[in-house]
């Protein structure tokens, strides 16, 4: 009889362990992932991003697809449903979806361009707009006698890398010529007038990723056609700008970028605090034209030439 | 436009088989030429309308692009650029680029005000704003896009694409080009497609020709064939159905012929056929005719003989005998010339009133006449005198008097004359045959006028006759354009009637014996008792009395005559006459009258007595009775019986004295009468005497020429049928003879039982001044001998 009772109790307690030890399993941090669905090459990138999250992450990860026509509600209600601790978004599509999620957790948005406008206060935003601390040491790298770089940006879209780029050109010893427009015509206006003035032995114009008031088919060939003419030296945030003959640019290193979001998951699940901001690109990789610094008579060693990362024109 | 259409075609349809396919070739390429060249036109011109759009559109969309700079920047030098860029492009005529403020910043041309307002959404593509007949306008705005390049999706890291516009362009494009392309395509098209389709018609023209030069060279044999001309035969060569249509053409051809042949030979017996007939019917008229004539004559000249009593009964019998047989000869003749169809009509003046009387008296006269009353009524509208073949009409009305005499056992029979229509020249009449006989059977009906056809054909009937009369009639009336029908009953009687269409003859025509003084009693205002029963005759006599305006009374009744004196008496209105008929035999009416005439104050009063022909020599006639007139009532009697009991009432001058009678002076006239028959010459010599004259006799043509050359004649009586030389013949010879002697011309008188028109054109042909048918009346004669003796009046 008391054999019979022993057995019966173990079983019992092996029952009773597994279901705390799941329930224990299931206390472990959820993380709500939503990413576009989208065509290469560009899937490519989120697949990266999210491999590097995958890596660095120590909770787990609920995937959300954001279609291209999708329901905000729909996707509002499965976030709340899975309770999340923390939401992750990337691609402009899943930012603009996580705009109605009433859920007051941690966000964190990346692979963005354009957030200043939209920025809520409960996001960490890491936008792919580089760092200018790196923009301004790579520029320093490749023409070292710079002291000038020109900017024209609007204040809406980039004030607030304008701020950092300020300081960081203090930093870099570079004086950094801010113009704001809100348009193409008053940029296009700006851009001719940096361009006339401009010393193409000491200045260089720098161009942000902002198509409000910069774009590929108009002003961009008039910016370069009129720099490749006078050999001034011309470095963009957007890769695009480096194969039309920029000389420069620094692209984001999607994988790496992916785990600094693991990583910042973890911190503000360890420290259990969360502090809103919004932060340029720090894991970046370079593109070079070498054409463009032919042409502006830019000497590039080897061992400077192993740090490019990508290389136009391609072979 | 229909009217022209109808007469087109009427015309066109008359032209050659290979005249009107070549038409109809011609007109149907024309129709394809336009047809093929407006399409082939509207479709290029659609084409390249089509690529000239495009080509502006697309200038529009290059100058959109190059003017993004110059709008940027303001900068005109960049602007002429941008629209330099595009001047190279054909028939570009006017550009401007517009501030985004619709500002001008650069214009090329100036040729037009730019059509069209400006949308503030416009289409980020080039439009076709405007065009009219020489231009089209064209219209972008000048946008700068964002994205990598302005057609491809944004990336997934930023918002969607920037797009501002920036500024306008308008582009104008001339349409010469269009035009002159078009009005080459047009002359080409169109030159090219005459050429080919003068071609196919100079190859459709030789197709064609080859085609129906079988069918032409059949038509032209076909026309030799209609000519008459024999042994045509086809010899074609083509397609098959050219050999069948010539192969059938010559046997048909072949066929024809030999019935051709056939037809000569019968058309010839049967001409050869007809001629005979005609001959025999010619010569059987006149040797049936000739002998009645002879029978005739002398019956008349026998009744105007001082015969007794029961000799002139006999005498008349024959006489009247005679006249039916003439009358069935008669049917009989022209019942064979009706078959035969050579019936032909005359038209002559007659008196038709005269021609009734002698029909009814006829009829009357005979056994059956006697025991009905056989009367007629002539509407007074009627004329006197018509214009018709009277031959026909006596013929008809003799048919049906007869016929009505034969069926009728007792009452009456009348004929009534009706005008029916008239107008100027044409009249018509109706003869209403009326009797109480014994009537028809509805089934009769139809049949009583089909030939050889009689009521009951049994060997006993009791009634005679061929049974050609009823169908004779209604052939006559048919051939004078008439029509004839009948209502009758069994047992109950039967009413003809016949509605012919007659001429008008002209007034008082010379030809034509009308009775005299017609008009004459008519002024005397008479006033007459007419005793008779109520029936048929009162309806007679009223009409009379209408006619000569004579005021009448009737009674029916003997007892009454009395009354009607007494009560005439204290009126102050004497009667004139008793009108009388009754047969005395089974009244006492006369001796009622001869007692009333005892009395001073009727004692004038006259008695006329209305009487069968049959009884006018019986005891039927009383001593009382002033005049007696024969029933049927003749015009003639009537008229000459009122004159002479109206006399005195009548005023002066409108009695005419009576017929002129020869002088003594044309009573030594000399006379030759030519004449073969024995009977014949009899009849015109007692004719003659009655007159007065005495006559020479010739027995034929040759004898009367020797006679000529011996005597001088002032009148020949010629008749035509002679054996050796005939009376046409006769009178040629005795023209010639007297063309010798100047103003020598003795008047010739045909006298002859042939009484057609062709027969008197022959005489008359063969020189003969006048014509006289036998059997003729004394009348007749005695107008001839007036006429051509030169009479004086007495």
């Amino acid at each position: 009889m008391f054999r019979a009772f022993s057995k019966r109790a173990t079983v019992l307690c092996f029952w009773l362990t597994l279901v705390t030890l799941c329930q224990l399993a299931g206390a472990e941090d959820k993380v709500v992932l939503l990413y576009p669905k989208i065509d290469e090459p560009y899937q490519r990138i989120f697949d990266e991003i999210i491999k590097g999250i995958d890596k660095e992450a120590t909770f787990s990860i609920q995937k959300k697809v954001v279609e291209d026509k999708y329901d905000p509600t729909l996707i509002a209600e499965w976030t709340e449903k899975q309770n999340p601790d923390a939401i992750i978004a990337l691609g402009q599509r899943s930012f603009q979806a996580i705009q109605n999620i009433d859920a007051e957790v941690p966000m964190l948005i990346g692979a963005v361009i354009n957030l200043s406008k939209k920025l809520e206060s409960k996001s960490i935003a890491i936008s792919y707009a580089p760092n200018p601390t790196i923009v301004f040491s790579t520029l320093k790298k490749l023409t070292p006698n710079i002291k000038t770089v020109n900017v024209v940006y609007n204040p809406i879209e980039m004030g607030w890398l304008i701020e950092i780029a300020k300081e960081a050109a203090i930093d870099a010893d570079i004086k950094l010529n801010t113009f704001e427009a809100t348009n193409f015509k008053e940029s296009a206006k700006i851009y001719r007038q940096i361009l006339e003035k401009m010393d193409n032995k000491y200045d260089a114009l720098w161009l942000l990723q902002d198509n409000s008031i910069l774009d590929d088919r108009v002003l961009l060939p008039y910016i370069l056609e009129k720099s490749w003419k006078d050999n001034l030296i011309i470095f963009s945030s957007n890769l695009s700008h480096v194969k039309k003959g920029a000389l420069f640019s620094l692209y984001p290193d999607n994988y790496n970028l992916g785990i600094r979001i693991g990583k910042l998951i973890n911190d503000i699940k360890e420290t259990e605090s969360f502090e809103p901001n919004l932060r340029p690109l720090e894991d970046v990789k370079l593109a070079v034209n070498i054409r463009t610094a032919k042409h502006l008579d830019l000497r590039i060693n080897y061992k400077l030439r192993q740090q490019f990362d990508l290389i136009f024109p391609r072979r | 436009m229909n009217k022209l259409l109808i007469k087109v075609n009427k015309k066109l349809a008359r032209k050659s088989f290979r005249y009107q396919v070549s038409l109809l070739f011609i007109l149907g390429i024309a129709i394809i030429v336009f047809i093929a060249s407006i399409a082939i036109n509207t479709l290029t011109t659609q084409i390249i309308t089509k690529d000239y759009i495009k080509q502006g559109e697309i200038i529009t969309h290059v100058l959109a692009n190059k003017s993004a700079i110059a709008l940027l920047y303001g900068s005109k030098e960049s602007a002429q650029d941008a629209v330099d860029s595009i001047l190279s492009f054909p028939n570009v005529k006017q550009v401007v680029i517009l501030e985004a403020n619709l500002k001008p910043l650069y214009q090329f041309g100036d040729i037009r005000e730019w059509q069209g307002v400006i949308k503030t959404e416009v289409s980020p593509n080039p439009v076709l704003e405007f065009e009219d007949n020489k231009f089209w306008q064209f219209t972008a705005p000048v946008i700068i896009k964002t994205g990598n390049s302005g057609d491809t999706p944004n990336t997934p890291f930023e918002e969607n694409a920037n797009s501002q516009i920036v500024g306008y362009v308008k582009v104008l494009l001339s349409k010469e080009d269009l035009h002159d392309i078009n009005s080459y395509l047009t002359y080409a098209n169109t030159a090219i497609i005459i050429l080919i389709a003068s071609i196919l018609f100079l190859i459709m023209q030789q197709l064609i020709k080859r085609m129906t030069a079988p069918l032409q060279i059949f038509a032209e044999t076909m026309h030799s064939a209609e000519k008459g001309k024999k042994g045509i035969r086809l010899n074609l060569e083509g397609s098959q159905e050219i050999l069948q249509m010539s192969n059938d053409f010559n046997k048909m051809m072949t066929v024809l012929e030999d019935h051709e042949s056939e037809l000569e030979v019968a058309r010839d017996k049967a001409v050869e056929s007809a001629r005979i007939k005609s001959e025999f019917v010619a010569n059987i008229t006149h040797e049936l005719r000739t002998p009645m004539n002879g029978i005739m004559g002398m019956l008349n000249l026998l009744k105007d003989m001082n015969l007794s009593k029961e000799q002139y009964e006999y005498a008349n019998f024959a006489r009247e005998s005679g006249e039916l047989l003439l009358l069935l000869i008669t049917d009989v003749l022209d019942f064979s010339k009706l078959s035969a169809g050579k019936l032909a009509l005359e038209q002559v003046s007659f008196n038709l009133r005269e021609i009734i009387e002698g029909v009814m008296f006829l009829h009357a006269s005979t056994e059956r006449g006697n025991g009905i009353e056989v009367n007629y009524l002539y509407d007074r509208k009627l004329p006197l005198i018509i214009k018709s073949d009277q031959t026909r009409v006596r013929q008809i009305l003799n048919n049906l008097v007869g016929n009505a005499v034969k069926f009728t056992n007792y009452g009456h029979v009348t004929l009534h004359a009706k005008l029916i229509s008239e107008d100027d020249k044409n009249i018509t009449i109706q003869f209403h045959v009326e009797d109480t006989g014994i009537g028809i059977d509805k089934s009769d009906i139809g049949k009583i006028f089909d030939s050889y056809s009689q009521r009951d054909n049994s060997t006993n009937r009791p009634y005679g006759g061929a049974g050609l009369g009823l169908a004779i009639c209604k052939e006559l009336i048919q051939l004078l354009n008439g029509k004839i029908w009948v209502e009758s009953e069994a047992g109950k009687g039967s009413q003809f009637f016949v509605e012919i269409p007659f001429l008008k003859a002209r007034q008082n025509d010379e030809e034509v014996d009308i009775v005299e003084n017609l008009d004459a009693p008519k002024e005397a205002h008479a006033r007459a008792l007419v005793i008779c029963p109520p029936g048929n005759f009162l309806t007679i006599m009223e009409d009379l009395c209408q006619e000569y305006q004579i005021e009448l009374e009737w009674i029916s009744e003997g007892r009454r005559i009395q009354e009607a004196l007494q009560k005439s008496l204290q009126e102050n209105n004497p009667f004139d006459m008793f009108m009388v008929n009754w047969p005395n035999t089974i009244s006492n009416i006369m001796p009622l009258i001869a007692k009333m005439k005892q009395q001073p104050a009727f004692a004038q009063i006259k008695v006329i007595q209305f009487i069968q022909q049959q009884l006018i020599n019986s005891d039927e006639r009383h001593p009382i009775v002033d005049y007696f007139i024969t029933k049927p009532i003749k015009q003639g009697n009537i008229v000459e019986i009122l004159i002479k009991i109206l006399k005195h009432k009548i005023p002066q001058g409108f009695i005419k004295p009576k017929i002129i009678k020869l002088s003594k002076k044309t009573r030594e006239k000399k006379i030759l009468v030519v004449e073969d028959n024995e009977v014949n010459q009899r009849v015109v010599l007692a004719t003659l005497k009655k007159f007065g004259l005495n006559a020479d006799v010739a027995i034929n043509g040759e004898v009367a020429i020797e006679s000529c050359k011996q005597n001088h004649y002032d009148l020949i009586l010629m008749d035509c049928q002679m054996p050796i030389l005939d009376g046409y013949d006769a009178t040629r010879k005795i023209r010639e003879l007297e063309s010798t002697v100047e103003g020598k011309h003795t008047p010739i008188v045909a006298l002859t039982a042939n009484a057609s028109k062709d027969d008197r054109d022959r005489c008359f042909a063969s020189g003969m001044d006048d014509f006289i048918a036998k059997p003729f009346k004394i009348d007749r004669m005695s107008n001839i001998l007036n006429e051509w003796l030169n009479v004086e009046s007495t």
